[in-house]
């Protein structure tokens, strides 16, 4: 009988994508020079079983591309080959291109990416038999790698000399020189990529300046080039790349990327923009054209002018990876369906596809859209749908549970199943005088059911470890990529917390260690002019505290500047001039999550827009978490994330509102007061105001909003001040009852999503009680706007 | 007879500032009396795409109402941002 394999492939995916977190761990871990044979195993030993597996399975695009990697792999691993910092970074394109190769696969798709295509053929170039072996110069360098012999047209050349490299009486000038004599039929182009140092600390025979070189001839190898720069090899970090390796199309012809944006209506609300997100693409390639649907919009009466009603397909052109264009939607990929496919085409057909688009203009037409794309050519179409765990594939849909806690979880059903039977004996021949024996039984069964909760709750956490995975090959791109010098610091990998929890806040750390990196940690010379190591600090720490996970992002860097960002905050009406004098500095440094805030002189691929810490801000909040940011000039800056160990359990406070119970989450309310009808004024559109203390602060009456009646006799009512975003809300309940934990069901499964309520919980006697989502219910009663249109602010 | 009512537009055309200009524009609209929008532009410094949305919403409330609606000298941003999300023709802003 024949076995249906496709029952396995969800279980070869995950193994997939741990083999290949292994070989990304392995050789973020490798050092060049000294090559530790336990590591070099454990990668090829991944690419072995990921090989074998695709191959099984009959992943064939997957398997050949492994296999290449795999012999590469053999041969490092045997000596026959060197291994370089080159290598490395070929290996580790090569890890990822294997993610988008799983990607696809779990979309049913046995094919190659473009990329793969690209790679697969520079990984053969590498293993290519060669023409002419040079023998070792006797450097010691071991540099007799067969890729010196292979000749390219164009060469980038990093060169980076260091401080004292003119002290020992070499010019970076003669280099340059001797560099431009070996393009007797290219040419040289070269350019300076970074200077950095402050006119006081310059010091005339010092050198500070790193260059880019491109190199174009014929008949140029690396060896050659090598040769150049013989004399200088230890004074100065050197890069020598073919340059075809940067623009993965071998014909170097720009690609047309097609990207279909339909985002949820909600898209504003969360501080995203298209409009951003666009100009942000436009600056990457070229937006050869914006095809607009309008069909979602109301008439301008219906509409919310907050939501979002458009669609976008737009078609973009240039040399540029997915990954850019998947960055510049990469807070958006929740909020949105994206697709992003790639056309490789010759030029002839790009100036088609232009005169075509440019008759097409942008007008909004889906005919003639889809006429533009079916005129492009489905040659080396890549995936796909953004999902917003991009980084890890795939999406994990299991969790790998250790056997101690399964044997917890057995011992707890034994016990279990001992007081059931224990309760099934008393109850058979049950007498007033078991009464006792009852009770404790009863008392057992459930201490019994709260431990086992406790298991199962267990077996949901995952160590930090899960998501700091993917920092050390992110700090190690970025710091090659701005020339910084970073040691990432991770700690507190095994505090463990809900899976839940922890695939959502992966992407706002992304964003806060690439803000640390980007805009914390200084240029290397700039740190030693402030007295500083050359190496700037990222730390990452978690811990437990108080119920609650601890989420610390840390850096050395310059530190917020206080002065700047207060400025900002007065250019942009945020507070007066009198209260950036007053306020503390938290308040101050609190400012950068307000949507849009950005004290950057100049914004890079990275940060600098004053988008995203809102939006880290938002996601964390949405998790029922805070965040908290201290810095001190010149020392560095450090960010507090607090989360709940878990989303499924809640610490709420109940109220009643007429003859319904609500759950207020705990962490949401600021305090609750009794109604004072001298502290409550009447404003315009029949609103009302609550003076609590120096401020005034909306009153939103709960049980009108929740399709209630009207509270009649406020004499007995109370008010419950929580805290949503930026300003105070006081709503109006009856009661207030019991705080306790509850858990949580989720409305979206069971029934359906209602404005203003997040989930539901059923309390100990059985009925069931709403859990109040505040800033829904904010938003429900205008109360937002309300804030905004009357400038409620403090009275003094 | 013809009645033509010029408005501006506001410096910052953006989420935060837009429901005001929301109001003023069912207003302009919703009057029979207004057969001539002329939108002026020249002021707008920042935009976003509900900006950019409430007006295409307006414009097209217009056209149905067949009231004109006229660009007075729309600045480089107003027309910088409608071209990029593919709004310009909708506009009709050159």
């Amino acid at each position: 009988m024949a076995i249906d394999l496709k029952q396995f492939h969800q279980i070869f995916i995950e193994e997939c994508a741990e083999g290949l977190d292994v070989m990304e761990a392995s050789l973020m871990a490798l050092n060049a020079h000294s090559l530790d044979s336990d590591t070099i195993n454990a990668i090829f030993r991944s690419a072995h079983s990921i090989k074998g597996g695709a191959g099984t399975f009959g992943f064939t695009a997957l398997a050949d591309f492994t296999h290449v990697l795999e012999t590469l792999l053999d041969e490092v691993r045997s000596a026959v080959r060197s291994f370089n910092h080159e290598l490395i970074d070929l290996l580790l394109k090569s890890v990822d291109c294997m993610r988008n190769m799983l990607e696809l696969i779990q979309q049913g798709r046995n094919e190659y990416t473009a990329a793969a295509t690209d790679l697969k053929r520079i990984l053969e170039q590498f293993l290519a038999p060669v023409s002419v072996v040079t023998p070792d110069n006797g450097t010691g360098s071991g540099e007799q790698t067969r890729s010196h012999d292979i000749h390219h047209d164009q060469w980038l050349i990093t060169f980076s000399p260091h401080k004292h490299f003119m002290q020992t009486g070499n010019d970076p000038l003669r280099i340059v020189r001797e560099l431009a004599e070996l393009t007797v039929d290219g040419s040289i182009h070269v350019t300076l990529i970074d200077c950095s140092t402050s006119f006081i600390c310059y010091t005339p025979d010092e050198c500070y300046c790193t260059w880019e070189i491109i190199l174009s001839g014929a008949n140029i190898d690396a060896l050659i080039i090598k040769k150049v720069f013989e004399w200088v090899v230890n004074d100065c970090d050197l890069s020598i790349k073919p340059h075809a390796r940067l623009l993965p199309q071998s014909d170097a012809q720009p690609s047309i990327w097609c990207v279909t944006f339909l985002p949820d209506p909600r898209l504003f609300q969360t501080g995203n923009d298209p409009l951003r997100i666009f100009s942000e693409l436009d600056r990457e390639c070229e937006l050869i054209s914006c095809c607009i649907s309008t069909q979602k919009l109301p008439s301008l009466h219906l509409m919310d002018s907050e939501k979002c009603y458009l669609s976008w397909r737009l078609c973009l052109a240039g040399n540029v990876e997915k990954s850019v264009i998947e960055e510049a939607f990469e807070w958006v990929t929740d909020e949105a369906d994206i697709t992003i496919e790639r056309h490789l085409q010759t030029s002839e057909m790009i100036s088609s596809c232009n005169n075509h688009l440019s008759e097409l203009g942008t007008i909004d037409g889906e005919s003639r859209q889809e006429s533009m794309v079916s005129a492009a050519p489905q040659v080396g179409r890549e995936p796909s749908k953004l999902s917003s765990k991009k980084s890890r594939l795939p999406e994990a849909s299991s969790i790998r549970v250790g056997t101690d806690k399964v044997d917890s979880l057995i011992d707890m059903v034994g016990e279990l199943v001992i007081t059931q039977s224990m309760l099934g004996q008393l109850g058979e021949n049950f007498d007033m005088q078991h009464l006792p024996k009852l009770i404790e039984g009863l008392n057992q069964l459930e201490q019994n059911t709260r431990e086992l909760q406790e298991s199962v709750m267990r077996i949901r956490m995952l160590p930090m470890s899960f998501t700091f995975s993917r920092f050390p090959r992110m700090v190690r791109d970025l710091s090659q990529e701005l020339n910084k010098k970073i040691d990432l610091v991770l700690c507190g990998e095994s505090t463990e917390l809900d899976k839940t929890v922890m695939e959502k806040i992966g992407d706002p750390l992304v964003h806060l260690v690439r803000n640390s990196i980007d805009h914390g940690i200084e240029s290397p010379a700039e740190r030693l002019c402030s007295g500083k190591k050359e190496e700037g600090t990222v730390t990452l720490n978690a811990y437990h505290q108080g119920g609650h996970v601890v989420i610390e992002v840390t850096d050395d860097g310059r530190g917020l500047d206080r002065d700047n960002i207060a400025k900002k905050g007065i250019e942009r009406g945020l507070l007066s001039e009198q209260e950036a004098l007053e306020c503390t500095d938290d308040k101050i440094f609190d400012l950068i999550f307000q949507p849009g805030f950005s004290t950057a002189k100049a914004v890079s691929a990275l940060s600098g827009r004053g988008v995203g810490m809102d939006v880290v801000k938002r996601n964390i909040q949405v998790l029922n978490g805070t965040i908290e940011i201290s810095s001190v000039k010149n020392e560095g800056t450090k960010i507090k994330i607090s989360l709940p160990l878990t989303l499924a359990i809640l610490d709420g406070q109940l109220v009643r509102v007429g003859s319904e119970i609500y759950v207020f989450p705990l962490v949401s309310i600021v305090e609750s007061i009794r109604y004072c009808s001298d502290l409550v004024s009447g404003i315009a559109g029949g609103f009302r105001v609550l003076k609590l203390r120096d401020e005034y602060v909306p009153i939103v009456e709960l049980a009108e909003i929740l399709g209630g009646k009207k509270i009649e006799d406020y004499s007995a009512a109370l008010m419950v001040v929580v805290d949503c975003d930026s300003f105070k809300v006081a709503m109006v309940v009856d009661e207030l009852m019991a705080q306790q934990q509850v858990v949580i069901k989720s409305l979206e499964k069971n029934y359906k999503p209602i404005e203003g309520i997040s989930g539901a919980t059923i309390l100990g006697d059985g009925t069931v009680a709403l859990i109040i989502d505040t800033v829904g219910v904010v938003k429900l009663a205008g109360a937002e706007k309300l804030h905004h249109k009357y400038s409620l602010c403090k009275t003094g | 007879m013809s009645r033509k009512v010029e408005f501006e537009l506001p410096e910052l055309l953006t989420i935060t500032h837009i429901q005001a200009l929301h109001e003023q524009l069912e207003a302009l609209l919703g009057d029979q009396d207004n057969e001539v929008i002329v939108a002026q532009g020249a002021k707008v410094g920042r935009v976003d795409t509900a900006g950019l949305q409430l007006l295409l919403v307006a414009k097209t409330a217009a056209k149905e109402r067949q009231i004109d609606w006229v660009w007075e000298a729309p600045s480089d941003v107003l027309k910088g941002g409608a071209k990029l999300l593919g709004m310009t023709q909708r506009l009709d802003i050159h």
